[in-house]
């Protein structure tokens, strides 16, 4: 699902918003608006709520709010905590373009990396890195493994009212593990109270505020305001957390605005000379309500969304046969698992029928067709399971004795107990440590599959769509390993 | 600090990397989230979303939404 990326598209929308962004910060400023999202999950066009109305959040009516703010008070600064990119199908489909568009458009001073920004690989986010000054894109705990060169910015500086505000950008030590493993590579994560007070010392009396723009949820966010004093401001994400009151640890104050954009994070931060004297915190909701501003609301429809239609009907692949959902082993299910399986290089795969939403009809596979069979924008995850957890959790499949898929392994329904297991071809050993793939639901225990919460060395790899659709163009190359019905689960 | 989360009802889950809301809630749990019927909290009394990251030893506590 590799696209390329449209530099010109994005030079367009820089010169656009520069030229929104022409005013001057002046010096008399007693008034320092923060405004910040997070975790918007690549939500661009509206979408209904059941509190916000039909049409909520959506970059347009997003944009309004921020020039009517703007206009009040110039000395505004725009931050966003992460996670701009993965869960939706413009966000899939054209891997994080639209997003970075929208973030230069809309004139954000700097966005912090959260887990799911790599989810598209490091290329998607190193132009910014390397080659813009607006937004400036900040993670001061991510170096490249070898000579430890920052991956990103660790910090920028924005003057406004004559205050120096360094805005640090720190993103969660976790994102290894949440991600596929080529997306990280070559990266070292580092603790970031660690990155923090390094800046902090590096620093030292160059700042008026210290800003820290991060991606490690609340509870994190927390407790890095006690170990780290001196931070004024924590503008956080990943929690998906809705402060609507303000929140102090210390003198530190911590917001986060929810999710998807459907709030627009403010501050107002009163400032005595470079003393913020007061603070006032609010969430305010990008409801139906908002007028939608023209200029993101015809770039979004008239040229993503247009370009979404014709990708959707682009053929990803071509079934030899219809793949069909049914009791015990089906065709269908094993593509899902084999899929998993290829995705993660694990052992084994599994995939439960609840998680397969519509059958494949033989001839052409569109990209629409993936995103009725698969459209839940799971991750796809391992786990390690010893050989007696794998035991029971074929002993589980056995009982269910429904049409959830495996693939990397075969087994004999007895009495509702798994017999003759084999994994890889080879009978299963008991004290033998295998990989497993599957959903995250499945992962979490969802349809009781208990025994999967009790594996080691958890991870994420992606989306479960991403899986099949490479999945597909493998076998495009390779049509003798279609999967067959063959036998894995017998009864 | 506990690796497991606490989901209403004494419900508790291992942490692992990733583990998000929605994750940790029912099918049935999700949907009501998601029809505006009930609303998950933290243990600092803030709605958080479906899609929010737990941490280990997190609270996910679930409270009815008023209707009307």
């Amino acid at each position: 699902m590799k696209r390329s990326f449209s530099w010109k598209g994005i030079g367009l929308c820089l010169v656009l918003a520069f030229s929104l962004l022409g005013f001057t910060l002046s010096a008399q400023a007693t008034t320092l608006t923060v405004l910040h999202t997070n975790d918007l999950h690549a939500h661009l066009s509206s979408f209904p709520d059941p509190y916000l109305g039909k049409e909520a959040g959506g970059i347009a009516r997003l944009s309004t709010l921020i020039h009517q703010i703007r206009r009040e008070n110039p000395h505004t600064l725009l931050l966003d905590a992460g996670d701009r990119f993965s869960g939706t199908t413009l966000s899939t489909l054209f891997q994080g373009e639209a997003e970075l568009i929208f973030a230069c458009l809309l004139g954000y001073d700097a966005l912090a990396l959260g887990n799911h920004d790599f989810d598209f690989g490091q290329e998607r986010i190193c132009y910014f890195t390397e080659h813009q000054s607006r937004p400036a894109v900040i993670a001061a705990n991510i170096q490249y493994s070898e000579g430890g060169r920052p991956f990103a910015r660790p910090f920028v500086y924005r003057e406004v009212g004559g205050l120096r505000i360094l805005i640090v950008g720190l993103s969660t030590q976790e994102t290894p593990l949440a991600t596929l493993p080529r997306n990280v590579a070559g990266l070292t994560f580092a603790p970031p109270a660690q990155s923090l007070k390094s800046i902090m010392r590096q620093e030292q009396g160059n700042y008026d505020l210290l800003v820290v723009l991060s991606h490690l949820s609340y509870e994190v966010d927390r407790a890095l305001a006690e170990e780290v004093p001196g931070i004024d401001l924590i503008v956080g994400g990943h929690s998906h957390t809705k402060i609507e009151r303000p929140e102090r640890v210390g003198s530190c104050l911590i917001v986060q605005a929810f999710q998807w954009g459907l709030y627009l994070g403010r501050v107002d931060l009163q400032l005595d000379g470079k003393r913020i004297t007061q603070a006032r915190v609010q969430l305010i909701p990008v409801s139906s309500q908002v007028p939608p501003d023209p200029l993101p609301s015809s770039l979004l429809k008239c040229y993503y969304e247009e370009r979404a239609k014709a990708i959707m009907e682009e053929v990803v692949g071509h079934a030899p046969v219809a793949l069909v959902r049914q009791e015990g082993e089906s065709s269908l299910g094993n593509l899902l698992a084999d899929g998993f399986r290829a995705f993660t290089e694990a052992d084994l795969a599994l995939y439960n029928q609840g998680g397969m939403r519509a059958d494949i009809p033989a001839g052409p596979i569109t990209m629409a067709k993936v995103f009725e069979v698969v459209p839940f924008s799971n991750q796809v995850m391992t786990t390690d399971l010893t050989g007696q957890q794998v035991q029971a959790l074929f002993d589980y499949l056995a009982a269910r004795a429904g049409g959830d898929a495996i693939s990397g392994a075969q087994f004999r329904i007895s009495s509702g107990k798994a017999r003759d297991i084999l994994i890889g071809g080879r009978p299963l050993q008991l004290h033998q440590t295998y990989r497993v793939a599957a959903n995250e639901f499945m992962m979490a225990g969802g349809d009781k599959f208990e025994v999967l919460t009790q594996g080691k060395n958890v991870r994420s790899h992606g989306l479960d769509r991403q899986a099949l659709v490479e999945f597909l163009k493998d076998l495009e190359k390779a049509p003798q390993k279609w999967p067959q019905v063959e036998g894995r689960i017998r009864r | 600090m506990s690796q497991l989360i606490k989901v209403v009802r004494e419900r508790f889950l291992p942490y692992h990397p990733g583990i998000t809301v929605r994750s940790v809630l029912t099918p049935e749990e999700r949907e009501l989230v998601l029809e505006g019927r009930l609303k998950p909290f933290d243990r600092y009394g803030h709605e958080i979303g479906l899609g929010g990251a737990l941490s280990p030893g997190s609270e996910v506590i679930l409270r009815e939404v008023e209707q009307g």
